[in-house]
């Protein structure tokens, strides 16, 4: 080691600024000969003191050896101090003992403190000298002072050089962070994962401040620990270790209140700060954490650690919080992004799941949900735009009943309501009720598929319609009594007036007819019209079948016509409405009868069914006649519909509706004998 | 049998007249509604009643009940509405018959001949 020249020039310099004189050279033989004599005293007292300050005691590191050793210095330097000449070679050796202490880092302030201690305890010797003279003693304590002074300065000199040529690296260290930053920040920027910062920011930290251990770890509110998530030099610990908050870890959950970077750069020297047990446990001596903190939450700590002691400097904290802040605004990014994507998913699922169609349409690009692929049959894949929508589904738009003009959140719009024929991918035709809600470029269309409600609507309809007439039509019948009574009853008076006139009797015969004909014809359509209402009860079949055909005798008395009752079991019984049921039987014996040529033959056969989805009995009424055309077949429960030349058209409409009413099926069916054919089928009743 | 007979339509009252006539009975009187029915009942006693119900000031129904009173006189109502359920819970009540319009002779001959 070289003492810089300014040194030297400066040590002369100061001599004269204390006043030196070849009086304080001269001086040096008598302090030498009062003080040395003292010498082992003044050791003890100065290292007893040593050990009583942390500090200052942390740099003996040796034991008793050490401060043996050290006690010899401090001898040869008392010594040296008091006895040698101020050349080249003394302020070399001087400077020497102030890097020692620099490189040992004993702080300034111990160095000041010892020096005074030596100072005041050679005083004191000097004052207690009673062999020599007042004057003297003043001039050799004025000499010691100059000679303690001049040591100091050289010193001090060494610390202040030590701190110049510490500055150089901490500004190269700072530019080097900086630059590490940057890339930092570029990465987090360039949406790199949450996981890839992590472990950027932790290699980072690690290369800028050559430490042995780094870690961060991420706060987890819900079950209130940390997690270990990036980190490098860990023995005890490795990523996605857990460190439990609250009670188990007091020093981690007070660490993560605070605001600030906390250093701790011994934890010997600072026993008061309760210590962190992983660090701890990881020999760790010096640390700084900062808490990465977004505006609300704490999102975890960030440390850097060393196991020997270190002195942070200001530009490291700096540092530490610029990558926390970093950490913070990568999580806080990455958080709001998990919330908007987890509402947008959402919002799809909900669209999706939606029990309507749902289409969104922007430029004839179109987006349906899944109730839409359900009532088209075609995937969203296979309608992706209008054109394929048109070409596909659209059949034809039916109606456009009503346009709307809305205001809806602020933004003006249109509401158009309108029914579509929509062609399925099975070439089933539906009917779609469709909403459309235009605003600017896109469309958003709420479907429904009404083809069911349209058929009860188109049903229900009829019914009221049917209802009405039927009303009008019964109120018609009965007002027709009255005059039809009067016809009857005049015709009749005529008849007893006219009883000899044979051709006028014909007539009356005739007359008499047609007011029959139109009598049974008003109480069809009464029948038809009026509300059924039934009275159930157990009736043998056969019974009811008899008495049906004995109500048609005077259509077969005189021909030959034959009725087989073919029922299985024999004495079947089923649960009718007596008077309706006959009716029914009646009818089906009036058409056969009147389509048959004799011999006429009618057939009845019946079968319990016992199956899994139905039960019931079915019976079937053949006849040996011509048989239905298959128009009339589709159209024999029409009301109305008839092929006879005197029908009403109403028997077998009016039969439907009893069999219906009994929650049957009256249905045509091919006839065993080859003419017409029905079947009835009633389920077993619960009640 | 000694006949009374209402109905508010003059055919019919012909028609009364000479049917039952010439089915061998005898029309006492003849009543235009059921207030007349109810006077001419107090003075002639007849066998049977033939009457219609809807009818002007009273009808057959009221008019029957009334005479029903007083008088144990079987009733034959022919009418182009139902038999109104109050008279038939008027028990025990006397023979009554119950014929809907439009009536002929056989129905007529049919129903005198049961009562």
């Amino acid at each position: 080691m070289t003492i810089p020249e300014s040194l030297l020039t400066r040590f002369f310099d100061l001599k004269t600024y204390v006043g030196w004189t070849e009086a304080d050279d001269h001086c040096s033989d008598q302090l030498s000969r009062i003080l040395l004599p003292h010498t082992e005293g003044i050791l003890q007292d100065f290292y007893r003191e040593i050990q009583k300050h942390p500090a200052s005691s942390r740099v003996i590191t040796g034991g008793e050896i050490q401060i043996e050793r050290l006690k010899q210095s401090l001898s040869l330097w008392l010594a040296d101090m008091l006895q040698s000449k101020h050349d080249e070679d003394y302020v070399l050796r001087r400077w020497k003992i102030g890097h020692k202490h620099v490189e040992i880092g004993l702080e300034q302030l111990y160095v000041n403190a010892a020096f005074a201690r030596v100072r005041s305890c050679l005083s004191r010797i000097l004052c207690h000298q009673e062999s020599i003279s007042e004057e003297l003693k003043f001039q050799l304590h004025e000499s010691l002072h100059k000679r303690l002074d001049l040591d100091l300065a050289i010193m001090v000199d060494a610390y202040q050089e030590e701190y110049q040529s510490s500055q150089v690296p901490v500004d190269r260290a700072r530019l080097n962070q900086q630059k590490l930053l940057a890339l930092l920040s570029k990465e987090a920027l360039a949406g790199a994962s949450l996981n890839e910062i992590y472990d950027q920011a932790i290699a980072y930290l690690s290369q800028a401040f050559r430490a042995d251990l780094c870690e961060l770890s991420i706060f987890e509110p819900d079950a209130d620990h940390l997690r270990m998530e990036s980190m490098s030099g860990w023995v005890t610990k490795s990523n996605g270790s857990v460190i439990e908050l609250g009670n188990a870890n007091p020093g981690i959950a007070e660490l993560l209140k605070q605001k600030s970077c906390v250093e701790t750069s011994d934890w010997q020297l600072q026993p008061k700060i309760q210590p962190i047990s992983i660090l701890v446990d990881e020999r760790v001596v010096s640390s700084l954490q900062v808490v990465v903190r977004g505006e609300e939450d704490v999102y975890g700590l960030l440390g850097v650690h060393f196991r020997q002691p270190h002195r942070f400097q200001s530009s490291d904290h700096d540092f530490l919080f610029s990558i926390a802040n970093l950490l913070a605004n990568a999580i806080h990014r990455s958080r709001v992004e998990f919330m908007r994507a987890q509402k947008a998913q959402q919002l799809r699922r909900l669209v999706d799941r939606l029990p309507a169609g749902a289409v969104y349409v922007v430029n004839h690009a179109m987006q349906i949900n899944s109730a839409v692929e359900q009532m088209t049959g075609y995937s969203k894949e296979e309608l992706t735009n209008l054109k394929e929508w048109n070409r596909h589904v659209l059949n034809e738009e039916v109606v456009e009943d009503r346009l709307e003009n809305t205001v809806t959140s602020g933004k003006e719009g249109q509401t158009h309501h309108r029914q579509l024929r929509l062609r399925r991918a099975d070439g089933q035709e539906r009917l779609i009720s469709q909403v459309k809600f235009q605003s600017g470029a896109d469309e958003v269309w709420l479907l429904h598929d009404i083809t069911e409600e349209a058929e009860r609507y188109k049903n229900q309809l009829q019914s009221e319609r049917l209802a009405a007439i039927g009303q009008m039509i019964t109120g018609l019948a009965h007002e027709s009594r009255n005059a039809l009574q009067r016809i009857q009853a005049c015709t009749e008076m005529l008849e007893l007036e006219l009883e000899d006139n044979k051709s006028a009797m014909s007539l009356i015969v005739r007359s008499q007819q047609a007011i029959d004909d139109l009598q049974m014809l008003y109480d069809e359509v009464r029948n038809y019209a009026s509300p059924l209402s039934l009275s159930k009860e157990w009736w043998s079949l056969k019974t009811l079948l008899q008495q049906a055909w004995g109500q048609v005798e005077h259509d077969w008395k005189d021909r030959e016509a034959e009725l087989v009752i073919n029922l299985n079991p024999e004495d079947l019984e089923v649960e009718v409405d007596r008077f309706r049921m006959v009716q029914v039987f009646r009818n089906f014996f009036e058409n056969s009868l009147a389509a048959c040529t004799d011999p006429v033959k009618i057939q009845v056969d019946s079968r319990v069914i016992n199956e899994s989805d139905r039960s019931g009995v079915e019976i079937t009424v053949s006849d040996n006649g011509p048989g239905l055309s298959p128009a009339g077949a589709g159209r024999i429960f029409e009301p109305f519909y008839t092929t006879k030349p005197k029908g009403s058209g109403l028997g077998m409409a009016i039969a439907s509706r009893i069999v219906t009413a009994h929650h049957g099926v009256l249905e045509t069916s091919p006839s065993i004998l080859g003419g017409a054919s029905f079947r009835l089928y009633f389920p077993l009743s619960n009640n | 049998m000694k006949i009374v007979v209402a109905d508010d339509e003059p055919d019919m009252r012909e028609y009364f007249l000479r049917m039952l006539t010439h089915l061998g009975h005898e029309v006492l009187a003849i009543a235009k509604n059921g207030e007349e029915l109810v006077q001419i009942c107090q003075l002639e006693s007849p066998d049977l009643i033939i009457t219609d119900l809807n009818m002007p000031v009273m009808n057959g129904d009221q008019a029957v009940e009334r005479i029903w009173g007083t008088m144990n006189i079987p009733v034959v109502i022919v009418s182009a509405f139902q038999c109104p359920e109050e008279l038939l819970r008027n028990t025990p009540h006397p023979p009554l018959r119950y014929l809907n319009k439009p009536i002929n002779r056989t129905q007529l001959k049919e129903v005198l001949e049961s009562i």
